[in-house]
């Protein structure tokens, strides 16, 4: 089955039309990058999956349904998650909790519980607790714990963030420019994270970045934006070489 | 945390809190700690209730809020309205439900307040909350049958150390159990970044539903207590300068800190009164003293004594 697929999406802001006729189609543990000039609407893309921004026209569907009239949160719940371009963390809370807040819906008590404390409570919060460790475990985070979040060194910061969005497992997860501002050294690190992350979790993977190591390294397939429109959509090498792309990036 | 632990560290929580109950009803008992004191003591109580009860709002949950004294109202003049018009019931039976109606009115009141202002944040929501405290007040002055601006009178001293005390604590224990649960979790994510709380999946409008009437409940029965200790409430008791007074609390005791603002109330309550020597400078001194304790707060010299007081004491706990 398909995890995402996207019909003819199109935005306008005004005047201008930012996202034209996109199509995209996902299947289940799937890699994939899009990438383009600097305004060319892939985080617009983003916001438009994540029901930040309401599509005017085209269908969006996440596993088989479809997101319309749904919120923010209802389409997350819906079998996405994302990261942001500037990393969004809980920065006054610490590592674990960050992590906790992503396994909210995953392991459920309620309120009363939750102020009485009866026995349910401590046995669902061994679980959050369970996950949460197995969570940083993956992701080497184990020895920052206790850190808040905005102590992390940057690379873990990402880290984090990614391993806050799967603690909702997700069955496609977005990542809006994970690369940026890394040195080459945690750009490598991160490839060999975002692999990881594709085999453990069984997630399909839909990635924003500039950085083209890094798309070449690990995307399965590429779409090229330009000016809101797909330019070229292929398997990845083939379309590194295209010469539209490269028009496109470097000018002629 | 770990079921044993919690019960243990409970365990120790309450016995301290009964000590230290049986041993203020001894002194007061004994009239060593006369009516005055007796007073603050309870002023404290309520204090402190409105304190953490703001907390959860502005300190777990990062809105600005200047309507808290609306609450209070509400649920003073709930509370004061059911205790007279109950007749025949044992007295605390009666303040029982007082207390409860009062907490449950200033819940929906709350719950009403909060609906359409969800999507304001910051400056935009303490000036709508800074309009309905003073709307609940105006109202109050105009409802010839709560006394209007005559005060509403005979409410029944119902109030006394014990139930001052034990509610303080209750609110305290309730408020610092809802932080450490789930729930807790996600309105302290809330504050630090809405955006990447609702990308998490969390239905943010849902949270702040819940921060509020679970502080304006608690708000509500800190007025019950208020009124039936007063026994005559007037609308002017809870205006703006309530507000800022139990805000200054929380600011003093720390955003989102519970045993700061448990502390802070102290100050603020007891402060004013020992002040009372010097009559006509009296707001005069307690304004300058608000500024040097945020300065001491804030000063990394101060700070790193205290810390390293904190060690000296913490080294000699260990020999």
């Amino acid at each position: 089955m398909k995890v995402l697929e996207v019909q003819n999406l199109g935005v306008n802001f005004g005047g201008l039309r930012a996202v034209d006729n996109f199509s995209l189609s996902i299947s289940e543990n799937e890699l994939v990058g899009i990438i383009g000039p600097n305004g060319a609407g892939k985080t617009t893309v983003f916001n438009l999956l994540t029901g930040v921004y309401k599509a005017s026209d085209g269908e969006i569907k996440v596993n088989g349904k479809s997101i319309k009239n749904k919120s923010c949160h209802q389409i997350i719940n819906m079998g996405l998650a994302r990261t942001f371009q500037n990393i969004r963390l809980f920065n006054d809370m610490s590592v674990i909790d960050n992590i906790k807040v992503g396994l909210y819906h995953r392991y459920r008590y309620n309120l009363m519980t939750g102020i009485l404390k009866t026995s349910k409570y401590f046995k669902q919060e061994e679980a959050i607790n369970e996950a949460a460790v197995n969570l940083m475990d993956v992701f080497g985070l184990m020895p920052y714990r206790d850190y808040l979040a905005a102590n992390l060194p940057y690379g873990k910061q990402r880290e984090l963030e990614i391993a806050r969005a799967l603690a909702t497992k997700p069955s496609l997860l977005l990542l809006d420019e994970p690369a940026a501002g890394m040195n080459p050294q945690e750009t490598i690190d991160l490839m060999n994270t975002i692999r990881k992350v594709k085999d453990e979790f069984a997630t399909a993977i839909l990635l924003i970045e500039h950085d083209m190591h890094l798309v070449k390294g690990i995307c399965q397939r590429v779409v090229v934006l330009n000016y809101g429109q797909v330019l070229t959509a292929g398997p990845t090498d083939q379309v590194l070489t295209d010469s539209a792309v490269i028009k496109a990036y470097l000018g002629e | 945390m770990k079921k044993a632990i919690y019960f243990k560290k409970m365990t120790i929580t309450l016995s301290g809190a009964f000590i230290a109950f049986v041993f203020l009803s001894i002194l007061i008992k004994y009239g060593i700690i006369n009516r005055y004191y007796t007073g603050i003591l309870i002023s404290f109580g309520i204090n402190v209730i409105l304190a953490v009860s703001l907390n959860v709002t502005t300190g777990f949950l990062g809105q600005l809020t200047l309507g808290h004294a609306g609450f209070m109202a509400v649920g003073a003049y709930c509370a004061a309205f059911i205790s007279k018009n109950l007749v025949g019931l044992p007295d605390v039976v009666c303040f029982m439900i007082a207390l409860t109606g009062g907490g449950l009115m200033a819940m929906l009141i709350g719950a009403l307040v909060c609906l359409p202002t969800l999507r304001l944040k910051g400056d935009y929501l303490a000036i709508i909350t800074l309009a309905f405290g003073e709307v609940i007040k105006n109202i109050l002055l105009n409802l010839s049958f709560l006394g209007g601006a005559n005060g509403y009178i005979g409410i029944p001293r119902f109030t006394d150390f014990g139930w001052t005390f034990w509610l303080a604590v209750i609110t305290v224990l309730a408020t610092l159990s809802l932080m450490r649960s789930r729930f807790g979790r996600v309105i302290t994510s809330i504050r630090d970044d809405e955006i990447a709380s609702e990308a998490t999946g969390i239905a943010i409008s849902r949270f702040k539903l819940l921060a509020f009437i679970f502080a304006a409940f608690f708000a509500g029965i800190a007025g019950g207590l208020y009124a039936h200790y007063m026994s005559i409430i007037e609308p002017r008791v809870f205006d703006i300068d309530k507000s800022i007074e139990i805000l200054v609390m929380v600011v003093l005791g720390g955003m989102g800190n519970v045993p700061g603002c448990i502390i802070a109330a102290g100050v603020l309550t007891i402060l004013p009164e020992f002040l009372r020597g010097v009559d006509n400078l009296r707001m005069l001194l307690y304004a300058i003293a608000l500024i040097v304790i945020m300065l001491c707060k804030y000063n990394p010299n101060f700070n790193r004594l205290i810390h390293r007081w904190r060690n000296k004491l913490k080294g000699a706990d260990r020999t």
